[in-house]
């Protein structure tokens, strides 16, 4: 598929299947074949290509996640309960591990099959083919978010005073530090940048490098979501119904201003760049709108908005298609497929 | 300005304070026992067992998180936004919620996520804050010397609360919970008080009073302490300002915004009514910290004595200093 859209958009909607309540999380496998959805319920559901479901009763209480693997080979899952679980493709429990507190801020390494969520106050890591679990040492307050460096090497851990990197070792190997409450944590894919999403409606940057800090702040409401292109060139963070783009490139985003993107009229739920389009941004909020935008710094970086009667909960952009799959506050899970029109 | 007041559609929540053992978790579980028809959500900071069907029971941590911007009015809990943040994903299912505190809270930052986490501002009303103290051991609590720079949490519970029930009146005399009712009114003015043996209390006394709706502020009277009589030792004390005469809405505006720049740590509540110069309406404000919200009101009925009041709640407050600069609001 080309890298560029005409502004004329058609777009197919379709209802995949319905769990018992609020879509929390959604994802869809690297082969693009298949979604994974999980519900405040408890429940999980993995919806094949041909369109079956199969749904399982994954946590007690809230899935807070759930994430496909980099391999495609396996879902891990977790939940208010404290426990963080792998699953395989067909639905079979393949390892888990239990903690107290709630388990959030999941993330899957990308070149092996291991995944981390912030139990509380640890990090702790799970390897789909080995039983036992790394647990790093508890930190002063609870994760909030946890984000792998691209390499694998370094997993970030945001919580209240700063983000904690570890490395294998039990202790962090290195501590942001900073007074203030990161809700979403991300690295850039080429490792340079650290940015979290912050209670204070800012955005906060270190240099991983130097640990140099900025911040961004003006922001309506707390930032929630935070998207990399993956050039990592440029950075996107919502805030209640505005969307900001930032210049990462040369020396980063100091001193410079964001292109502002308004389309929604409710709270944005559900941020990315198209792995198929790395120039397009996609939205979808609580007011059932999904928008396309290709940022420009004068005039329209809106593409195409699509109108629908749900009230979105979440959304993941399809690795292999101009396709949107999003969760519902109600429980339904959507698929929304973009394609070039006949013409300008 | 923050909006503190606007309760469409909202789900209200009330916030249980009080030391330990003064008899919180007996007035939660009278709550839930009562025939109410509610289905109500409780999150606890003690660990306890609440063994009622159909309500659901939380633990959380309290953990406070405090802004960069060293802003006190912005230190919030976010073991609360956390876990109101799930329960509201599933609002259909509850129509009231309780949060339970530890005995050693700081109702501030409890009070404050209900107006400074947006998500949470959206969907939830703080209705009050019912603080439950102990009548046999609560001078003990109120005159406990503490390090220089360390709360006293047993006066700020008191400080902010919008109910409190005066608790286990059947250990003392009546001569002791007059003693003790004069201590709550020399704290706090504006809070209204009952005294209850086992946390039983009229249920319509404590939940949806709309205690932060400001239509419904200074609804009970403040009993206005102006002498000394009242006083003790305790650096927490009411200041209630009584006054007739026309305000300048423009000097009122700034002596208020100076008022909270300067001592906005300090005052834990605020409250009044205004009689604007130019206007046949009421102005009506509140405050927690530095949050304040204000906005005209009915229009006064007839015959209606305009008189401004407000009451203020804080430490280390000077009374005449606070009369002084609102007379000078005044339309000569």
């Amino acid at each position: 598929m080309s890298g560029s859209l005409r502004s004329t958009v058609s777009v197919a909607e379709q209802v995949l299947t319905k769990l018992p309540d609020y879509v929390n999380d959604i994802d869809v496998s690297p082969d693009g074949r298949r979604v994974v959805a999980c519900s405040v319920s408890g429940d999980m559901c993995i919806v094949e290509e041909d369109g079956s479901v199969r749904f399982l009763k994954a946590h007690e209480g809230d899935v807070v996640h759930a994430k496909w693997s980099s391999s495609g080979q396996f879902v891990a899952s977790c939940g208010i309960d404290g426990a963080l679980r792998i699953w395989d493709r067909g639905g079979s429990l393949v390892n888990e591990s239990q903690h107290n507190g709630w388990a959030t801020g999941l993330a899957w390494r990308a070149d092996v099959d291991e995944v981390a969520a912030g139990i509380g106050r640890r990090a702790v890591r799970l390897l789909a083919n080995r039983m036992n679990p790394v647990t790093h040492v508890e930190l002063k307050t609870t994760i909030e978010s946890l984000a792998w460096s691209n390499d694998g090497r370094h997993l970030f851990a945001g919580h209240y005073g700063g983000v904690s990197v570890f490395q294998g070792a039990p202790k962090p190997v290195k501590v942001f530090p900073w007074k203030g409450a990161p809700l979403t944590v991300t690295a850039s894919p080429d490792g340079r940048w650290v940015v979290s999403g912050n209670q204070d409606a800012s955005l906060h940057v270190w240099k991983f490098s130097s640990g140099s800090e900025l911040q961004m702040t003006g922001f309506a409401t707390k930032v929630l979501l935070v998207a990399w292109r993956r050039d990592s060139l440029r950075l996107a963070n919502a805030s209640m119904n505005e969307i900001s783009e930032w210049d990462f490139s040369g020396k980063g985003p100091k001193g410079s201003k964001p292109i502002g993107m308004l389309g929604h009229s409710n709270r944005i739920v559900g941020l990315g760049y198209a792995p198929t389009h790395p120039d397009l941004l996609g939205s979808v909020a609580a007011d059932g709108s999904a928008c396309l935008w290709r940022p420009v710094k004068s005039g329209n970086s809106l593409v195409h908005t699509h109108g629908t009667q749900h009230v979105f909960s979440s959304m993941r952009w399809s690795p292999t298609e101009l396709r949107m799959v999003c969760g519902t506050s109600t429980g339904d899970v959507v698929s929304i497929s973009f394609n070039e029109g006949a013409g300008e | 300005m923050v909006v503190m007041s606007s309760n469409d559609g909202k789900v209200p929540v009330t916030v249980v304070t009080g030391f330990l053992g003064s008899g919180k978790t007996t007035l939660i579980n009278y709550i839930l026992s009562e025939n109410h028809g509610k289905r109500i959500a409780v999150i606890e900071n003690e660990f306890g067992e609440v063994g009622i069907d159909d309500a659901l029971v939380i633990d959380a941590e309290e953990e406070i998180f405090e802004m960069n911007n060293g802003c006190i009015c912005c230190t919030v809990r976010g073991d609360l936004i956390r876990i109101l943040g799930t329960l509201m994903k599933r609002r259909d299912k509850f129509d009231y919620i309780l949060v339970e505190t530890t005995g050693l809270a700081d109702p501030a930052p409890v009070a404050q996520t209900f107006f400074v986490d947006d998500e949470i501002r959206a969907q939830l009303r703080l209705d009050a804050i019912v603080t439950v103290v102990d009548a046999k051991h609560l001078s003990l609590h109120l005159f406990e010397e503490k390090e220089e720079g360390v709360e006293n949490e047993a006066l700020e519970q008191i400080a902010f609360a919008d109910r409190i029930l005066v608790n286990k009146t059947d250990l003392v005399s009546e001569e002791e919970v007059a003693v003790v009712e004069s201590h709550l009114r020399s704290i706090n003015a504006s809070a209204s008080l009952v005294r209850t043996h086992m946390s039983k209390v009229d249920l319509d006394w404590i939940l949806n009073v709309g205690a932060f709706n400001l239509e419904r502020v200074l609804e009970v009277e403040p009993t206005f302490l102006e002498d000394s009589e009242h006083q003790h030792d305790q650096s927490i004390t009411s200041v209630g300002i009584e006054e007739e005469g026309l305000v300048d809405v423009a000097k009122v505006n700034d002596w208020l915004g100076w008022l909270l720049g300067e001592k906005g740590t300090d005052i834990f509540r605020m409250k009044g009514i205004l009689n604007v110069a130019g206007s046949e309406q009421r102005f009506v404000f509140q405050g927690v910290h530095m949050l304040f919200d204000g906005q005209p009101d009915r229009a006064w009925f007839d015959g209606e004595s305009r008189v401004n009041k407000m009451i203020f709640i804080g430490r280390n407050l000077d009374r005449n200093e606070i009369r002084l600069k609102f007379q000078q609001c005044l339309v000569r």
